[in-house]
């Protein structure tokens, strides 16, 4: 098995006289789970589709399994399309079998493999069932099932969690991790951020066709390290004098918090009565908490992790997104990642 | 390749077994053809006539009146049910020889049933005086006194050539011609009045009317001093060309009903398995696009190949269409001791053509079904395909008219047009289709085929996955330009 399960170089594709994918470079190493970020229309499905041979890119090269073409390896690759159906009038069983024989799967023994996955899917007894009488989450499942009944070495998933209850994003959660644990590649398309930081080893981001953020969980977090202070102080009502004493109007602490070195910018969140500080780059958190902690009566000071969401919402801000990422990841940061080019 | 046979065995169980197409392919025409039987062998059930007809008859002479009388007494009714009889059975013994079995026997008996004469028929003919008054006639048929009157005069007689020439000169006026037209039809030479009452049986109308005709045309005959009984079995007699055609093979029976009808049952056959074929690839491509299961299949199986295992699928369908009803007719033909005039040797031509007309009826069908996310959209792609598709209607009556003229030789090149015609073409008896022909239209067929084939994939390729706004005929054309 070759070291890279899917390469993707200098690909662009172009429909019309809008740009889909720009060339985009990738590299899914062999056995890693990533997630395929973006915001709807960046090029995500256009991607996928050209990694699985359906559209074919203008420019670049895709090298899948090792091969020059997912054609040559289909029955080695489970793919969850995100346009997906069912054959509506077609029992459960009967759309199961048909799709395996279409990627190759013998069989013999096609029917037990098939009804002990719907009981894995959490599914039992539905293999009589016409397709149109299941709900959508059961569908999904069902199509899951589909995708991966060929017991693939490379999984793509273009938004599995969507139509799924908690419940159901759970079982699909634990279903991606138990085949990432027996060795297989899997790449996921998503915009439940949270399902993704929780479950990835590493993350794809593009928007507008051209890549954006490329890397391993652990090195995006230390990019986008804790540059945000979360500050509650106490509530007028809970010590009128303590701010009254400090000269503050009405627990407005704004220009306080601003004064303090480090801090580049303080606003109200969304919690009624807390403040977000943003760091400078240069500055150390710690610093700026024992300060906070010294010049303002808190309930609550926390430096916030960066999340997932709050990576993407600040790299795909419509115009400024090369600024923002520049600053971000500042000299430090992963060069190979930005666009600098651009 | 097992690919293409999965999907293409899926495509066949998913349509030839469901019970839409049981019922629509099979069932249905075993029905229409057990409800003919069912008909056939019905008896059919008419009461005789009875009741007292009067006459009016002011011919010179009166001579119409007292025949009416004697044709309906029981005498004379009784021998012309005996002459029936015999007629019948010497129908019967001939149809036995030329072994039709025994539904040539049936129709005669149906049609005597139906309109024949009935040995409990009574009627009285009531001669009345030239003079009597009409209208307390006419009451008389409204109280339902007798069941009928007729009213006969010279005018019926009046039968020189020149009494039809209907003089309307060449004025322009043209309402007044039409008037005078429609006045010498309805009272002019021949004609004669007939009352009847609400109650009397259409076909008892029929049976006295005959009579009061077959009076009429003797006494003409008479007039013209002819013996009547003479020269209606002259007339009779049969007459009938032996029509033959000299073809450079050697020469062959022509012109027998079935065989005028053969080109057409041909084309038919083609037509109605072309298109099912065709329609359940449109419908079938639309709702997996509609569905959105069809990525899901591309993940397994490329566009080309689902592509090529649609239209084996479907042309398992058709084919099966093709073999029903062609067995369906052999058997019909068959019982009515026809089959011997089916020229076995078009059918492996036949089957080509069917193959012919599928694939170019198909891949169209495939197109549009792909480009296209609703029913509702594909109306508008369709039309195109609809003038294709009416186009051999068209051809019918041209082609069996002159199967060698120009038209048909010209369509015979048109690959949309190539199979239907060709079909006409061969299944005409007396026209023979030279062998360059076959093979020149077969080959620009087959061109037309693959060049259709090779469209259809282009469109295919891109319409699956397109959803959204329909596209129009001129950007399909492009994707086939660019894709």
């Amino acid at each position: 098995m070759s070291e890279n399960a899917i390469v993707i170089e200098g690909v662009t594709k172009r429909f019309r006289d809008k740009t889909a994918v720009d060339r985009l470079d990738l590299v899914v190493p062999t056995g890693s789970l990533c997630g395929f970020l973006g915001p709807n229309g960046a090029g995500k499905t256009t991607t996928i589709r050209m990694v699985m041979s359906i559209f074919f890119p203008d420019e670049g090269n895709i090298r899948v399994l090792g091969k020059s073409s997912a054609v040559e390896s289909k029955d080695r690759i489970g793919y969850l399309p995100e346009e997906r159906g069912v054959y509506r009038k077609a029992k459960v069983a009967e759309f199961l079998t048909y799709i395996a024989r279409l990627k190759g799967v013998p069989s013999h023994g096609l029917q037990n493999k098939i009804d002990d996955w719907l009981e894995r899917i959490a599914l039992p007894g539905v293999r009589k069932k016409r397709c149109e009488e299941l709900s959508k989450g059961m569908q999904q499942k069902v199509q899951f099932l589909a995708a991966i009944i060929n017991d693939p070495d490379l999984i793509i998933l273009d938004e599995p969690f969507s139509g799924l209850d908690p419940v159901n994003a759970r079982l699909m959660r634990h279903l991606i991790e138990e085949m990432h644990r027996a060795g297989k590649t899997i790449i996921f398309s998503t915009h439940v951020l949270h399902s993704a930081e929780q479950l990835c080893s590493r993350i794809f981001m593009i928007d507008k066709g051209r890549k954006i953020l490329d890397g391993s969980m652990d090195e995006i977090r230390a990019q986008f390290n804790p540059k945000t202070i979360v500050v509650e102080p106490t509530r007028a009502t809970d010590s009128l004098k303590e701010s009254v004493l400090s000269g503050e109007r009405n627990g407005e602490w704004t220009d306080t918090l601003r004064r303090l070195p480090g801090v580049s910018n303080v606003m109200h969140s969304g919690e009624r009565g807390t403040y977000e500080v943003s760091l400078d780059h240069t500055a150390d958190p710690r610093a700026v908490m024992s300060q906070i902690m010294r010049d303002v009566p808190v309930r609550r000071v926390e430096l916030r992790r960066a999340t997932l969401e709050d990576v993407f919402v600040h790299l795909v801000e419509p115009g400024e997104t090369e600024d923002v990422l520049r600053s971000m990841l500042g000299s430090g940061g992963d060069q190979r990642a930005v666009n600098a080019d651009a | 390749m097992n690919r293409i046979l999965t999907a293409a065995v899926r495509e066949f169980k998913s349509t030839a077994l469901t019970k839409a197409f049981l019922f629509g392919a099979i069932i249905f025409p075993l029905l229409i053809w057990g409800l003919m039987i069912f008909v056939t062998s019905l008896k059919f059930d008419k009461p005789p006539i009875e009741g007292t007809f009067a006459v009016i008859d002011r011919t010179n002479g009166g001579k119409i009146g007292a025949q009416l009388s004697t044709y309906f007494d029981s005498a004379q009714q009784k021998q012309r049910l005996e002459q029936m009889k015999a007629q019948l059975e010497i129908a019967r013994k001939m149809s036995e020889k030329l072994g039709m079995g025994e539904e040539f026997d049936k129709g005669a008996e149906i049609q005597q049933q139906l309109f024949g004469e009935n040995e409990k028929d009574t009627v009285v003919v009531e001669v009345l005086s030239p003079e009597a008054a009409e209208d307390s006639q006419r009451a008389r048929v409204n109280a339902g006194e007798i069941i009928a009157l007729a009213i006969i005069d010279e005018r019926t007689m009046a039968l020189a050539p020149e009494a039809l020439r209907l003089d309307v000169g060449d004025r322009d006026d043209n309402e007044d011609a039409r008037d005078k037209m429609k006045e010498l039809l309805e009272k002019g030479p021949g004609s004669y009045a007939f009352y009847h009452g609400t109650k009397l049986r259409p076909d008892h109308g029929r049976q006295l009317k005959a009579a009061v005709e077959q009076m009429v045309r003797d006494e003409r005959f008479r007039r013209a001093g002819m013996e009547p009984n003479l020269a209606l079995a002259l007339s009779r007699l049969p007459i009938q060309a032996r029509s033959i055609v000299i073809t450079p093979d050697g020469e062959k029976k022509s012109n027998d009903a079935l065989t005028i009808m053969l080109p057409s049952i041909f084309m038919m056959l083609i037509y109605v398995s072309a298109m099912t074929g065709g329609q359940y690839l449109m419908m079938g491509t639309l709702e997996e696009k509609s569905s959105r299961v069809m990525e899901v299949i591309l993940s397994a199986i490329s566009p080309l190949e689902l592509l090529i295992a649609k239209l084996i699928g479907q042309g398992l369908v058709g084919l099966a269409v093709l073999g029903i009803y062609g067995v369906l007719g052999f058997g019909i033909a068959n019982k009515f001791g026809a089959s011997a005039q089916i020229p076995m040797a078009i059918l492996p031509w036949v089957v080509l053509y069917f193959l012919m007309a599928y694939t170019l009826i198909g891949s169209m069908m495939l197109a549009v079904g792909s480009a296209v996310t609703e029913i509702r959209e594909a109306q508008a792609l369709y039309t195109p395909i609809t003038i294709i598709i009416i186009l051999p209607f068209l051809l019918m009556m041209p082609i069996m008219q002159n199967p060698g003229g120009l038209v048909a030789r010209v369509f015979s090149y048109i690959p949309f047009t190539t199979p239907y015609v060709m079909v006409m073409r061969l299944a005409q008896p007396s026209h023979v289709v030279p062998l360059w022909e076959l093979i020149a239209t077969s080959i620009v067929g087959l061109l037309g085929v693959a060049f259709m084939i090779w469209a259809a994939a282009k469109i295919f390729r891109v319409g699956v996955l397109m959803y959204g706004k329909p596209p129009g005929l001129m950007e399909l054309i492009k994707w086939v330009r660019l894709a």
